[in-house]
C-alpha cells in the first residue's frame, strides 16, 4: 500500500519581529492512501500550520513533504507556488474551520467553483445532487449569508469533496458547531471520504471526530505560550 | 494622548493617508488655482468699465431723456419716494466719431458728489496747477482722457485717467457739446441703489471671482413710472461677458473639492473599519463616542490644515501654468491674499470634518432618518426644474439645476446597487468574473459613496465634453458660413477709404464689401449697429437667403434676447421700423450686434437716403475682398497701407479655433483634476472592500485560484465599479451636457448651442472612467499595510 502523504525532518518557523517562533520541529508523518488522519493538540501547536503546508500554502524552513496524488508524486518543498496552486486546483479538497464561502457567490456556485476553475463543466448536476444528499436540496440559490452556521459547514464539506479529491484538508471542520451539527458535518466528511477512499487530515480540538479516524497525531506547543 | 495614538496610526498607514492627503490637496488645488486666475481676470475685467461709472448701480431709462425729467425725478427723490437710492446725477454714454475714430463721450455732473469724488481719483494733471485746489473755467470745460486721446483737440484736457482706450469723460454741457446734442438731452440718470443684498454680492465676489455674474439683476424694488433700469453690466456687456465666463469656471472649480470629500469620507471609513475594535475597547474602559469622534475629526482636520497649506502651493503653480495655456500672454502676479488662504483651509477643513463626522456617524449606525431619505429627492427635483425652467434664475440657476441633477443622481446610487444586487444572481460570464462582479454592487455602505463621486466627475466630463464639442462645431460651421471673403482689412476710417477707392479699379478683386459700424444705444443698451451691401450673397454669410431691403434688420442672438424680439417682430431706431428678418448667431460677440442695408443709413454724410435713420453718423470700420490670389493681392497692399490691420480668411479661422481650445484649457484641466480625485476614492474604497475579503481570499487560495486570476478578478471588480458608474454618469452627463448648451450658454453669453451627441465626445470620458475605475481595482499599493494581523 502506497502512502498519499510522507513528511521528513520537517522544520517551520515564523519570525515575529524579533521574536522567533517555532512550530514545527523534526516532524516525520506517513499516511497511506484511504486512511483518515486526526491532528490533535493544544492551541498554538502547529496544526494549522502543518494542514497549510500539506495543502502547499505556507512553505516550509526546511525538511521534505511528498505527496502522492493521482498515480504522481510531488516534492512540495520543491514546487513553486504555481505548481503548488495548480495542484492544491486539482487534487486536493480544503475546509476551514469558518468563512469557507465566498459570499459573492450561490450556494450551488460555491460548490461548483473548484469544478470550474478545473474546467470541469459536466459535474453542475453532481453539485446539485451533493447539495440534495446533504440536505440543501431548496437553497442552491440562496448566498451564503443566509445559512445556519451547519449549513454552511456542509457546503463546504459539498465543495471538498466534488471533484473526489485523493487528498482532503479540514481544518477543525466542527470546532464552530453545536454538538448535532458537528456530529452531522463530521458524518458527512468521514463516510464520503470512505466511500470515494480519499485520503483525509483533519485537524481538530475534539474527540469526537477524532475517535471516527483511523489515525491521530498529537502536536505539542514547542513554544509553551498560552498556558 | 488618543489623539497621538491615532497620528501615529496615519503615519504607520502611509499609503491610505497619502492618498487621502493628495485627495484634498488635489480639491484645494483645484479650486486656488481657479480663484487665482478668475480674480486677476476680474480686476482686468473691472477695468473695462470706465472708474467715472462704476460708482453707479443703475441707470434709468427712457427714450429720449431730458434735463427736465432728471429734475423731476431728483424731485421725487428729494421727497423721499425713493428711500433706497443713495444717490441720483445725470448722465451721458455715448459713442460718436470725433476726428475720424470712435470716441465714447461720458458726460457726468461733476458737482454731483459721485462727479466730484470720482474726478478726485486716477487723475494725473497734464499741467502743473490743474487740480482741485484752483478751479478755472477752463477746468469746467475740459475733458478727462484716457491715454490713447491725448492729442484731442474738440477740448481742452484736463487730466489723463485711467479709463478703457477711446474715452472722454466731462462736464455735462462739455460732453453735451461734443455729441453736438442740445443742453437739453441726457441718457440716463444714474442711481446709486442701496440693495440689501449688495452686500452678500460683495463677500460672494471675492470667495468667488465671478458670483456676481450668477445672480439675476439686483431688482430695484421702486422704479419710477414711465422710466426701465439698466444695470451696470448691462451697460458694460464685455465685463459682465467676462464675469460669467468666471462664474462657470469658478462654478466646476467646486467640482474637484466635492469629489474630495466623498474621497475623504471614503477614507475616513476605511480607518473607521480598522480602528473600530480599537474604539470599542475604549468606549468599554470608560471614553465618551462624542471624544472619540472629536479626537477622530481632530486628526482629520489636521491632515486637511496640512493639504490646504500645500494644495495653496499647487494651486498657484497651476494657476500660473493654465493661465499661460488659457491666455498666451505673461502671466501677471497671482498674489495668495488671505481670501484665498481662508477659503483653502476653510474648504479642506470643511471637506475633512464633515467627511470625518458623517463616516462616524454611518459606523456607529446612526442612520439618517427616514423622513431625510425621502425629503432629498422631493426637493432636488424642484429645485433642479425650477433653476433650468425659470429665466429669472439666472446663471445660478442653471448651475443650482446642475447641482441638484448630481446629487439627485448621487443619491440614486445606493437604490440602484440594490437593484443590480438583486438582479446579479443571473449574472452570466465565467464564475471568477461574476464573483468579482458581484463584489462590485453588493457593497453599497463600502463603495456607494466613492462610486457617487466617480459618477460625478466623469458626468461632467461628459456634459462639459458634450458641450464644447457640440459648441466647437457649431463655432466652426459659423465660421464657414461667416468667412467667405479671402482678405479682410480693417483700420482708420480715412486709410480705408483710401484702399476702398483704389480697390474698387483693381482688377485682381472680385469683390469688395465695406462695413460701417458704431457701437449706438437702442432702448438704453449699447448694440453695434454694421450697415454694408446686403446683396444675397452678403446675406448668405448670416444664413439669410435673400437680399435685405432698407427697411429689414437681421439681429445676433444676443440682441434678440437683449431686446426681446423674434422673427417678423418691428424694431424702431428713430421712428423708423424695421421688420426683424433673422436672428442669426454670433459666438464670441460680446455686443448685441444689428445688421442693416447701408442705404438705410446715413454714413459720414453721404446720405445713401434721404430718410434718415440713424443720427450718428456710421464709420467705415472694414474692408472685406474677394481676390484671384489673395496671398499676392495681400503682399502688395501691406507695403502700401501699413497702418492698415490685414488678415487671411485662413489665418482668421485657425486663430478662432485655436483661441476656442484655449478657452477650453482651464475647463478640461479641472475637469480631469476631478477625474483624478475620484479615482483615488474609487482606489480607497476597493482597498477597504478588500481588507473585509481576508477570509475570502483564503478560501480562493485554498481552492486554487492562481495569481493570474486575482489579477484578472481584481480588474473585473474595477471595472464593474467603472460600468455601474457609467450606467448612473452616462444619462447624468447627457442631462448636464444640455443644462450647460440649453440654459447656461444662453444666459451667460446669450447664444444657444445645439446639442450634439457625437460619440467622441461622449465616449471619451466614459472610457477615462472605466480606464479609472479599471487601475483603481488593480493597483494594490502597500500590501502590508492592509493584511495587518494575520489569518
Ligand atoms: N503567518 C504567521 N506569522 C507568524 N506567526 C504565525 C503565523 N501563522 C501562525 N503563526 C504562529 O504559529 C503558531 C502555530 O499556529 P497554528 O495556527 O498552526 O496553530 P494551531 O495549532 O492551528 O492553533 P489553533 O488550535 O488555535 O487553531 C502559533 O503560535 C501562531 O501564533
Ligand atoms: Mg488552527
Amino acid at each position: 500500500m502506497t502512502n498519499t502523504v510522507i513528511i521528513k525532518d520537517l522544520n517551520k518557523s515564523y519570525q515575529d519581529g524579533q521574536q522567533r517562533i517555532d512550530v514545527l520541529r523534526g516532524l516525520h508523518l506517513e499516511l497511506p492512501v484511504g486512511q483518515t488522519l486526526a491532528v490533535m493538540g493544544p492551541s498554538g501547536s502547529g496544526k494549522s500550520t502543518l494542514l497549510n503546508i500539506i495543502a502547499g500554502l505556507v512553505s516550509v524552513d526546511s525538511g521534505a513533504v511528498n505527496v502522492h496524488l493521482n498515480n504522481q508524486f510531488y516534492a512540495l518543498h520543491q514546487l513553486d507556488e504555481r505548481a503548488r496552486t495548480q495542484l492544491r486546483r486539482s487534487c486536493m479538497g480544503y475546509v476551514y474551520q469558518f468563512f469557507n464561502l465566498v459570499p459573492t457567490l450561490t450556494v450551488v456556485e460555491n460548490v461548483s467553483l473548484p469544478a470550474r476553475l478545473n474546467r470541469r463543466n459536466d459535474l453542475d448536476l453532481r453539485a446539485r445532487e451533493l447539495l440534495a444528499a446533504f440536505g440543501l436540496k431548496d437553497r442552491h440559490q440562496a448566498f451564503p449569508e443566509v445559512l445556519s452556521g451547519g449549513e454552511q459547514q456542509r457546503v463546504a464539506v459539498a465543495r471538498a469533496l466534488l471533484l473526489e479529491p485523493p487528498l482532503l484538508l479540514a481544518d477543525e471542520p466542527t470546532g464552530n458547531l453545536d454538538a448535532a451539527n458537528a456530529d452531522q458535518v463530521a458524518s458527512l466528511l468521514f463516510d464520503n471520504a470512505r466511500a470515494l477512499g480519499l485520503t483525509v487530515i483533519v485537524a481538530t480540538h475534539s474527540e469526537e471526530v477524532a475517535n471516527r479516524a483511523d489515525q491521530c497525531l498529537h502536536m505539542h506547543d514547542l513554544n509553551q505560550r498560552g498556558s | 494622548m488618543i489623539l497621538l495614538a491615532l497620528a501615529r496610526f496615519l503615519l504607520r498607514t502611509p499609503w491610505s493617508t497619502g492618498m487621502a492627503f493628495l485627495g484634498v490637496m488635489l480639491g484645494v488645488t483645484s479650486i486656488v488655482a481657479v480663484h487665482l486666475i478668475s480674480a486677476s481676470i476680474a480686476t482686468q475685467l473691472d477695468d473695462l468699465i470706465p472708474s467715472q461709472l462704476a460708482g453707479y448701480s443703475h441707470f434709468l431709462h427712457r427714450a429720449d431723456v431730458t434735463a427736465e425729467d432728471y429734475f423731476d425725478l431728483r424731485r421725487q427723490w428729494r421727497e423721499g419716494r425713493f428711500p433706497d437710492v443713495e444717490e441720483m446725477a445725470p448722465l451721458i454714454d455715448e459713442t460718436t466719431v470725433i476726428e475720424g475714430s470712435e470716441v465714447r463721450v461720458v458726460g457726468v455732473d461733476l458737482l454731483s458728489p459721485l462727479g466730484m469724488r470720482l474726478l478726485a481719483q486716477d487723475n494725473e494733471p497734464v499741467e502743473a496747477g490743474v487740480g482741485n485746489a484752483s478751479i478755472s473755467t477752463d477746468f469746467w470745460r475740459g475733458v478727462w482722457v484716457d491715454e490713447s486721446l491725448l492729442s484731442l483737440a474738440a477740448a481742452p484736457i484736463n487730466a489723463v485717467i485711467n479709463a478703457p482706450p477711446g474715452t472722454v469723460v466731462g462736464d455735462i454741457g462739455v460732453a453735451q457739446d461734443l455729441l453736438g446734442w442740445s443742453a437739453d438731452e441726457l441718457s440716463y440718470v444714474g442711481i446709486v441703489y442701496q440693495s440689501r443684498w449688495q452686500d452678500v454680492v460683495d463677500i460672494g465676489e471675492h470667495i468667488l471671482p465671478g458670483f456676481a455674474a450668477g445672480f439675476p439683476l439686483q431688482p430695484v424694488s421702486q422704479i419710477p413710472s414711465g422710466w426701465s433700469v439698466l444695470s451696470l453690466s448691462a451697460q458694460h456687456p464685455a465685463s459682465s461677458f467676462g464675469k460669467s465666463v468666471l462664474f462657470n469656471i469658478s462654478a466646476l472649480g467646486l467640482l474637484a473639492l466635492l469629489v474630495a470629500w466623498f474621497l475623504i469620507y471614503q477614507v475616513a471609513v476605511s480607518w473607521l473599519r480598522r480602528l473600530w475594535p480599537v474604539f470599542e475597547r475604549l468606549h468599554v474602559l470608560g471614553v465618551q463616542w462624542h471624544n472619540l469622534q472629536l479626537t477622530f475629526v481632530a486628526a482629520l482636520l489636521l491632515l486637511g490644515v496640512l493639504a490646504a497649506l500645500s494644495g495653496l502651493l499647487v494651486g498657484r503653480a497651476l494657476a500660473v501654468v493654465l493661465y499661460q495655456l488659457a491666455l498666451p500672454v505673461q502671466a501677471p502676479e497671482l498674489p495668495l491674499n488671505a481670501w484665498v488662504i481662508g477659503k483653502a483651509i476653510f474648504s479642506a477643513v470643511s471637506v475633512c470634518g464633515l467627511g470625518g463626522s458623517w463616516a462616524f456617524r454611518q459606523a456607529r449606525n446612526v442612520s439618517t432618518g427616514s423622513v431625510v431619505k425621502f425629503l432629498v429627492p422631493a426637493l432636488l427635483l424642484p429645485a433642479a426644474v425650477l433653476g433650468v425652467m425659470s429665466d429669472g434664475a439666472g446663471l445660478a440657476g442653471g448651475f443650482l439645476s446642475i447641482a441638484a441633477v448630481s446629487l439627485l443622481a448621487a443619491w440614486m446610487v445606493r437604490p440602484l446597487l440594490n437593484a443590480l444586487a438583486r438582479y446579479s444572481p443571473r449574472l452570466p460570464g465565467p464564475i471568477l468574473v461574476r464573483l468579482s462582479l458581484r463584489e462590485a454592487i453588493w457593497y453599497p455602505r463600502d463603495m456607494g459613496v466613492a462610486l457617487a463621486g466617480l459618477i460625478l466627475a466623469v458626468a461632467t466630463a461628459i456634459g462639459v465634453s458634450l458641450m464644447v464639442d457640440s459648441f466647437r462645431s457649431d463655432f466652426d460651421r459659423m465660421l464657414v458660413q461667416r468667412l467667405s471673403y479671402d482678405l479682410v482689412i480693417e483700420g482708420r476710417a480715412q486709410d480705408l477709404h483710401r484702399l476702398e477707392l483704389e480697390l474698387r479699379d483693381d482688377s485682381a478683386v472680385r469683390r469688395l464689401q465695406s462695413y460701417r459700424q458704431a457701437q449706438l444705444r437702442i432702448a438704453g443698451l449699447p448694440m453695434q449697429v454694421v450697415a454694408g451691401r446686403t446683396d444675397a450673397a452678403e446675406m448668405a454669410r448670416y444664413g439669410y437667403p435673400q437680399p435685405l431691403a432698407t427697411n429689414e434688420v437681421l439681429i445676433s442672438e444676443q440682441a434678440a434676447r437683449a431686446l426681446d424680439l423674434g422673427m417678423g417682430d418691428k424694431l424702431d431706431l428713430n421712428e423708423s421700423a424695421f421688420t426683424v428678418v433673422k436672428i442669426f448667431t454670433s459666438f464670441g460677440d460680446v455686443t448685441p450686434r444689428l445688421i442693416l442695408n447701408e442705404q438705410a443709413v446715413v454714413v459720414q454724410g453721404e446720405v445713401f437716403n434721404p430718410e434718415v435713420v440713424l443720427a450718428n453718423p456710421l464709420p467705415l470700420v472694414s474692408l472685406s475682398i474677394n481676390a484671384d490670389d489673395s496671398v499676392a493681392l495681400l503682399k502688395q497692399l501691406e507695403l502700401d497701407y501699413g497702418s492698415l490691420d490685414f488678415r487671411l480668411q485662413k489665418e482668421i479661422r485657425t486663430l478662432a479655433l485655436e483661441t476656442f481650445d484655449q478657452t477650453f484649457a482651464i475647463t478640461t484641466a479641472l475637469v480631469l483634476i476631478a477625474l483624478l480625485v475620484a479615482s483615488i476614492g474609487i482606489y480607497i474604497a476597493v482597498t477597504a472592500l478588500r481588507l473585509n475579503k481576508k477570509a475570502q481570499m483564503n478560501v480562493l487560495a485554498a481552492v486554487g485560484v492562481n495569481r493570474l486570476e486575482i489579477v484578472g478578478m481584481d480588474f473585473a471588480l474595477g471595472l464593474g465599479i467603472g460600468v455601474v458608474a457609467m450606467l448612473v454618469a452616462v444619462p447624468l452627463g447627457v442631462t448636464l451636457g444640455w443644462i450647460l448648451c440649453d440654459v447656461i450658454n444662453p444666459r451667460a453669453f446669450g447664444w444657444t448651442v445645439t446639442l450634439q451627441l457625437s460619440t467622441a465626445a461622449l465616449m471619451t470620458p466614459v472610457i477615462w472612467g472605466l480606464l479609472a475605475a479599471s487601475a483603481a481595482g488593480l493597483i494594490r499599493l502597500g500590501r502590508r499595510e492592509n493584511s495587518m494581523g494575520r489569518g
